[in-house]
């Protein structure tokens, strides 16, 4: 069958024009890095450093980057990537660019390893959990058990990601059936929802507590400190800046960093 | 009338476009765990609950919508207008945001819901009548909009008759007005009820996430998805499990309707 | 089952709808018919849509026998409760229903119960000749079938008055007699009150007493078809009744059209110099070829029927005559369109031209 030549010039223009702009397109949002960071004037070498970040570190390391761009000026700092875990590593996995790697435990970072995009991690930070409820703790929550209250509406972490596992680990540790109104996918999800009012309460991480900034209340239940989730952070081995990468990871894990990440509530690796 | 070839060039690729990304689904599913995935209590727990809420959510498009799209056909040019752009909203805002909408008039500290809370001790989130809600929010538009246009195109002459035969206005809407219109009613279902099925933000903002109350098989989806290992490839079954279901019956709704009219 | 009983159907009134407005006054007596003329936007559908009660009165009122129906500003009774039927060009039969339910739909609507409305749209199907097509569905009939079944369905909703606009001209020269034949039959059986739009000035006497004719929604000429047809008095209507209709100025006692004087007796006083119409039947128009005295002009065309000639002219007069008169006048050849004549018509009636 041939095309009359008309047809067939400007299917082809046509089609030429959705791939450039398909292409195009995922080639400008592939990866979180936008041409930033390269600022004041300042001839700045390498691209900016891209991090991906479990959404509870999301205050901590703001304030991380921060602080080592003002100790390295030559190594900007990409806006930092916030989700839960587990969709982090979905999207590396799927091809995502990506220099450091820092997420809420240990299992998460398992099918980034897996794939062999990850090189060897080092724990950061720990993390436990609270009760989160509204200031001056309305409803008188004192333990696990006061959760299981008929009529209380308790929002948690699903069971699928960090703070969900560690949530089922500390309500079996404690011998509590809870039957929540949410299981929501990120930590962030559940602080919102307490701190609005549509939940009574809600089992987040400590350095939540700490970040709210006083729309919380935090109850520390029984058997807190043996459920903690250990943070790792590794640089991708297909890091764009490697030396930037490392030199971030180092920050971290240096005594200037963690006493950042202790001043957000986060206990020690 | 045979159409230029460019054209058919044009429609295959947006078929290609359409179809690929569901092969490619396909493609990924994992065999060998597939039906025990598919059949998992999880997730006909979803599928159930997607299937009645969504049916819900219909009826109550239906109910709301019909008068709805019956008042602007009729209205001046102007009015219609307004009506118009105001149906739409659900359909401009993103879904998150309306759940957040509906949070806000609706949730228990919100604008409608703080009293009704205060009255009568209830409130909307977190309930199956919330995912209905929310579903029916975003899926309100599709129907009005089709039935509408159905009903602008069909004119008022028979209505007139109508009258003149002695046909009082209930009368008329019931015996003229609406079985002419039964197949834009039809469509307007079909892509109601597909809408609701699918829909995934303002349900889990509004309603919440919690398995056989509110985790509707995208939610269900979504949260197997953001699992690791397995969790992952059982958030493909239940995408094909939810994509076999609606083709099902919204391919079956249609192709009633449309026999049975002419 | 229904019984002779029109209304009688009085209207002073003044409506509007898009850009047609309308603005009179009649009477139709009891089991009467009045037709009504005019060309296009002069406001017939708009008035018999005003009748119906599809469109509020700007002004006046409309009474069926001493009810009232309508008072602009007032009282309106809807149009389900007037008891006044439209039938139009288009049969408009409702395509969801079968033909006995579309003429069981009336009856049905005022409260008759299902199997009686369906043995009386059954006895109307028999009347009609589609009995045998009682289940089936409008679109597997022809045109002229629909339409009977239109006739039957205004009839069957037993209305005291029933409004046709120009129920035979989205009909075709075949079908169109049978419905005539049974509008006929049906408004002598039951004696309903009826008004007519009509473009075809020979359907008003079978059925009409009187008639008007619109022009820009105002009556412009009135009286009995007879009248019409032999002493119309707007141009309009002449045309309508077959008259050939041209424009001129009354001078010195005599229509001047393109510079010759044609004579011609008017209806009533005319001022010097005022515009007028003459109204001569073709037939009373002279043509001789090239210049002879009456109107000089030229032939704009030319139609042959059976024999007989029909010449329009460009000054507006249109003359008949037979092949061999014409022959004969211009020595054996046939008319063509430019060929250059003289027209002079006798027994030419002149009217003043109508105000705006």
């Amino acid at each position: 069958m041939r095309l009359p030549r008309r047809a067939a010039t400007a299917t082809a223009a046509a089609l030429t024009a959705l791939a450039l702009l398909l292409t195009g397109c995922s080639a400008s949002s592939g990866s979180a890095a936008t041409v930033s960071g390269a600022s004041a004037g300042k001839a700045s070498p390498g691209k900016p450093l891209i991090v991906f970040a479990a959404a509870s570190l999301q205050g901590s390391f703001d304030a991380l980057a921060k602080s080592f761009q003002k100790a390295n000026p030559e190594y900007p700092v990409a806006p930092i990537r916030y989700d839960g875990s587990q969709a982090l590593a979905t999207q590396i996995v799927g091809g995502a660019s990506v220099d450091v790697i820092a997420f809420a435990d240990q299992q998460s970072l398992g099918p980034v390893t897996k794939a062999g995009l990850a090189g060897k991690d080092t724990s950061f930070a720990s993390n436990t959990l609270r009760i989160a409820v509204p200031p001056g703790n309305p409803k008188g929550i004192r333990d696990l058990s006061d959760l299981t209250r008929p009529g209380l509406k308790v929002v948690i972490c699903a069971p699928q990601v960090p703070c969900g596992t560690a949530t089922q680990t500390l309500l079996s540790n404690a011998g509590v059936q809870l039957t929540p109104a949410s299981e929501e996918t990120n930590v962030t999800s559940v602080v919102t929802r307490v701190e609005n009012g549509e939940a009574d309460a809600g089992l987040v991480y400590a350095t939540d507590v700490a970040a709210s900034g006083g729309k919380l209340d935090g109850i520390t239940p029984a058997g807190a400190g043996k459920v903690v989730n250990s943070y790792p952070i590794a640089v991708a081995n297909k890091a764009p800046s490697p030396k930037a990468a490392h030199a971030f990871v180092s920050f971290v894990l240096s005594s200037a960093g963690q006493r950042i990440l202790a001043r957000f509530g986060f206990g020690k690796p | 009338m045979t159409l230029p070839r460019g054209l058919y060039v044009a429609a295959l690729v947006a078929l290609a476009f359409l179809v690929l990304p569901v092969v490619g689904l396909v493609t990924r599913a994992h065999w060998s765990t597939l039906w025990s995935d598919l059949f998992a209590p999880a997730s006909l727990t979803a599928l159930w609950l997607s299937l009645w809420t969504a049916a819900c959510a219909t009826i109550v498009c239906l109910v709301l919508g019909l008068p709805l799209a019956v008042v602007i056909a009729r209205s001046t040019t102007r009015l219609a207008g307004v009506l118009r752009t105001i149906v739409l909203i659900p359909l401009v805002l993103p879904p998150m945001v309306g759940g957040l909408a509906l949070l806000s008039l609706l949730g228990r500290v919100g604008l409608l819901g703080k009293p009704i809370f205060q009255f009568s001790g209830f409130s909307l989130p977190y309930t199956s009548a919330a995912v209905v809600v929310a579903q029916a929010f975003v899926a309100l538009p599709f129907l009005v909009i089709t039935v509408e246009g159905t009903l602008r195109t069909s004119g008022i002459g028979h209505e007139q008759i109508a009258s003149t035969l002695g046909a009082g206005r209930w009368r008329v809407l019931g015996t003229v007005t609406i079985p002419l219109i039964a197949p834009g009613i039809a469509a307007g279902t079909a892509l109601c009820f597909a809408r609701a099925l699918g829909e995934f933000g303002a349900t889990a903002l509004f309603a919440g996430n919690a398995p056989g109350v509110t985790q509707t098989m995208p939610l269900a989806i979504y949260t197997a998805f953001n699992g690791v290992g397995i969790t992952q490839d059982s958030a493909v079954a239940l995408s094909l499990l939810l994509l076999v279901s609606a083709a099902v019956i919204v391919g079956g709704l249609r192709a009633w309707r449309e026999d049975a009219v002419r | 089952m229904t019984e002779p009983h029109g209304a009688s159907l009085f209207a002073d009134l003044s409506a509007s709808r898009g850009g047609f407005a309308v603005d009179l006054r009649f009477e139709v007596p009891a089991g009467g018919c009045l037709a009504v003329f005019g060309p296009n936007g002069a406001g017939k559908s708009t008035l018999l849509a005003a009748l119906a009660g599809l469109l509020p009165l700007r002004r006046g009122e409309v009474r069926l026998d001493d009810r009232v129906l309508e008072q602009a500003g007032r009282l309106r009774e809807r149009p389900e409760h007037r008891r006044i039927t439209l039938l139009e060009q288009k049969p408009r039969l409702f395509p969801h229903l079968t033909l006995t339910q579309n003429i069981a739909f009336g009856p049905r609507a005022q409260g008759v119960t299902r199997s009686d409305a369906r043995r009386a749209a059954l006895d109307w199907l028999e009347r009609i000749g589609l009995a045998h097509r009682a289940d089936a569905r409008p679109h597997e009939l022809s045109g002229g079938q629909q339409q009977r079944v239109a006739v039957a369905r205004a009839f069957a909703a037993d209305p005291r008055v029933i409004l046709l606009d120009e129920p035979f001209s989205a009909l075709d020269a075949e079908s169109a007699p049978a419905v005539r034949r049974l509008l006929s039959a049906e408004l002598a059986r039951t004696g309903t009150t009826s008004v007519l739009v009509t473009h075809e000035l020979s359907d008003a006497f079978p059925w009409a007493e009187s008639c008007l004719v619109l022009d820009h929604g105002r009556v412009v000429d009135s009286g009995s078809p007879h009248d019409l047809a032999t002493k119309p008095g707007h141009p309009f209507a002449a045309r309508l009744a077959g008259f050939s209709v041209v424009p001129g100025t009354w001078r010195s006692g005599s229509l001047q059209v393109a510079g010759a004087s044609l004579g011609g007796v008017p209806d009533a006083p005319l001022a010097e110099g005022a515009q007028a119409f003459g109204i001569v039947a073709p037939r009373d128009v002279a043509v001789r070829f090239g210049d002879a005295g009456g109107v000089r002009t030229s032939i704009r065309s030319v139609s042959a029927h059976a024999g007989a000639l029909r010449l329009e002219t460009t000054v507006g007069l249109v003359a008949e005559l037979s092949l061999a008169e014409a022959l004969a006048s211009s020595a054996g050849r046939m008319p063509e369109p430019g060929d250059p004549v003289s027209v002079t018509p006798s027994a030419l009636r002149v009217v003043a031209a109508p105000t705006r």
